[in-house]
């Protein structure tokens, strides 16, 4: 072992410690909530800082199998955000139901760290055993509330397809490791020129792709592969939700554009097809069914399946030669995080009282009971149907310009996308209907939410807005971000 | 062809489909548990068969494999925490009892 | 091209077992029918009490569970003690961080009194 490499590992090793700090103070004092989620948010803060100290740096560690570059720092800073945000949301809906926030606090930053480990793997192995620990403790949050029958019913579907699909992966990835000799993703790249120059593909080693493919494929909930998502979705505890809706998803394309973009590059000509067909699917079908829905929660379910298909056409746009196509998915993953977070928080604090359904009924009047959750409600709801100015619009801008630029069926395609996004502005403009135009409930008691909650709901409030009117900030850093070779 | 990589490559296959047919067409979680682990193990057995007749892949195989069974491990203690959990608040462990939520 | 072939064998070959033994199962599995008695585990021995599928007390599952996590994760301690000599301080400070981690987990666990008897 290399010392130097450590340093390189520095943002993961203190995800690390956070989680244990969080344990060792929960060991310390049982059950105190402050001092947890205290312990939990400054170790988030170092993690951040220590990210941005390595930030502009290139370097390989552990004999290439880890890189930290521009795409590692982007995405382990929104992880970070993404675990800070949720445990702000998380006690207003944990505490009410006497559920800890220690432990989940720590489950939570064991998963970012696998989801950072994702973001700067250079190494299939790695690349498998990040995922697994990205996934893992979701699994467990999705089942947190361990008396809820919708909770576990939840996470014993979510575990169930995402191990059959880990499984699956998996086996693509030994014969694809046994027939290229490496799991060095700069290894397997070189491989597959090869074979490719030569014009043919060996059959076990195409079965291993395709396995591969389908495997990511499950984990970003792409369809044909997403039945897990509606149900996981709708039965987990809603911080929890709103975590797996941005956490997993943007890990899971950490994976594809670690994989596809820097070991599949070579064959990019040969995979566009499949991306395009799984990016019509995924964004006309998560579309189609929100429609029909009646709970705000698994209508935002089918949504986040839906914007599974934008994102990808930001990946077919590369892979029809358009390399802003990465930079497209990159805002797209940010601009998501914050709006949909922002959603999720909003029913979490409607759902602060226990037996508060997620029905849409649930938000009649939301816009007199409360108005600044009822305008927060509408801001994100808005930016999620691609309204400008806010961020959300400039997220589909760029994946569809991107796919535009690329030509060809990449053109239908950004049609496709742009019909989509006008279908989806129906079911999201429900929510706002019945949150301005019906009476509230009788006896619907006033909203409080606690004080970290706010201050999380104005930060992702205040990123729709300011990465809606000035995208040049965050298209900056995405930029800068995705300069991949490949 | 006995004693070559492919028999053994086919007889790893072979073991992958049982394991993700018992996935499809169990109904008990338990046992869909059990057809996962199956299919994982199927995958150690494809890298073993690798490891042991690529000579360059042998040192690899050995560690690919351990690794594999140590995620295998977590995976099921995960899986196993959730199937007690839910076989208390619904008293099955049949998956297509689990339907709270579908309209 | 034999590769093409042999995809295609290892496709044909394991749907086919699959059906294989589906088929053997549901002839194996028809052949008591109509004879009660047969099914018996003893056919004149003593009636046995309850079902086949008995259930254990379930509080020795987070013991199986805990023991499933860290019996494995000793796989990792073979690998490390094979080349102990060659790794020198670093493989040492490694390991020890390996363990230490492995034991927090178990401090968590007793501290939160999963370990207590009940």
């Amino acid at each position: 072992m290399n010392w130097s490499d450590l340093g390189s590992l520095a943002p993961i090793i203190w995800a690390v410690l956070t989680a244990a700090a969080v344990l060792l103070v929960d060991i310390a004092a049982p059950g105190r909530r402050a001092p947890a989620i205290a312990t939990a948010l400054m170790g988030l803060a170092v993690t951040a800082a220590v990210v941005l100290s390595l930030a502009g740096h290139t370097e390989t560690a552990f004999g290439g199998a880890y890189v930290v570059d521009g795409l590692t720092a982007f995405l382990d800073l929104l992880f970070v955000a993404i675990a800070a945000l949720t445990i702000m949301f998380a006690d207003d809906y944990l505490q009410p139901r006497g559920l800890p926030i220690a432990e989940f606090a720590a489950v939570l930053i064991f998963a970012i760290t696998g989801a950072m480990l994702v973001a700067g793997s250079a190494d299939l192995l790695l690349l498998f055993v990040a995922l697994e620990l990205m996934v893992l403790p979701g699994y467990l949050l999705a089942g947190y509330a361990r008396n809820d029958p919708y909770s576990t019913e939840g996470a014993i579907k979510y575990f169930l397809l995402g191990s059959f699909s880990s499984a699956i992966l998996l086996f693509g990835l030994a014969y694809v490791w046994g027939l290229t000799g490496s799991t060095r993703v700069d290894v397997v790249a070189a491989a597959l020129a090869q074979a490719a120059a030569k014009g043919s593909i060996a059959p076990g080693l195409a079965m291993g792709l395709a396995f591969m493919t389908a495997g990511v494929a499950f984990k970003m909930a792409a369809v044909p592969f997403h039945y897990w998502t509606p149900d996981a979705y709708q039965g987990s505890p809603t911080p929890v939700t709103a975590y797996l809706s941005v956490g997993p998803k943007i890990g899971a394309f950490a994976v594809a554009l670690r994989l596809f973009v820097a070991a599949l590059g070579p064959l990019k000509a040969d995979w566009l097809p499949i991306v395009i067909v799984l990016a019509a699917l995924t964004m006309t079908l998560g579309n189609l069914v929100a429609i029909t829905q009646d709970n705000v929660k698994r209508m935002l379910a089918y949504s986040s399946i839906a914007h599974t298909g934008y994102i990808l056409v930001g990946l077919a746009a590369y892979a029809g030669g358009q390399h802003s196509g990465i930079s497209a998915i990159l805002f797209y993953g940010a601009a998501y995080t914050f709006m949909n977070m922002g959603a999720f928080a909003v029913i979490t604090a409607l759902q602060r009282r226990p037996g508060v359904t997620s029905q849409i009924s649930t938000f009649a009047g939301l816009g007199r009971r409360s108005p600044w959750l009822g305008a927060l409600m509408a801001l994100f709801l808005l930016s999620l149907t691609g309204i400008p100015p806010l961020a959300g619009f400039w997220a589909k801008a760029y994946v569809i310009v991107a796919a535009i630029q690329a030509g060809g069926w990449l053109t239908a395609l950004a049609v496709l996308a742009m019909l989509n996004a006008a279908a989806a502005a129906f079911y999201y403009l429900r929510v706002v209907v019945y949150m301005y135009m019906r009476d509230p409930a009788e006896d619907a008691p006033p909203l409080s939410p606690g004080l970290l909650f706010r201050v999380g709901l104005a930060v992702t409030g205040i990123a729709t807005l300011v990465f809606g009117l000035f995208p040049a900030i965050l298209n900056a850093a995405s930029s800068a971000a995705g300069v991949l070779k490949g | 062809m006995s004693n070559s990589l492919d028999s053994y490559l086919v007889l790893s296959g072979l073991l992958f489909a049982i394991g993700t047919f018992g996935f499809l067409a169990r109904r008990n979680a338990i046992s869909m548990l059990m057809s996962i682990e199956l299919m994982l193990n199927a995958v150690n057995l494809t890298i073993i068969a690798f490891g042991a007749f690529v000579k360059p892949l042998h040192v690899h195989a050995s560690v690919i494999a351990l690794i594999v069974i140590a995620v295998a491990a977590a995976e099921a203690t995960v899986g196993l925490a959730i199937v007690i959990a839910i076989y208390r608040n619904k008293k099955t462990p049949l998956v297509d009892e689990y339907d709270s939520m579908s309209q | 091209m034999t590769g093409i072939w042999y995809v295609l064998g290892l496709a044909a070959a394991g749907v086919g077992f699959v059906f294989l033994v589906i088929g053997l199962a549901w002839v194996l599995s028809h052949r008591n029918r109509g004879d009660g008695d047969k099914g018996l585990p003893y056919e004149s021995g003593i009636d046995t009490v309850g079902d086949t599928w008995g259930r254990f007390g379930v509080s020795f599952y987070i013991y199986a569970l805990l023991f499933v996590a860290f019996d494995v994760e000793v796989v990792f301690l073979f690998l490390w003690a094979i080349v102990f000599r060659s790794l020198l301080l670093g493989g040492l400070v490694s390991m020890g961080t390996f363990v230490l981690v492995l034991m927090l987990g178990l401090a968590y666990a007793w501290r939160k009194g999963v370990l207590t008897w009940r």
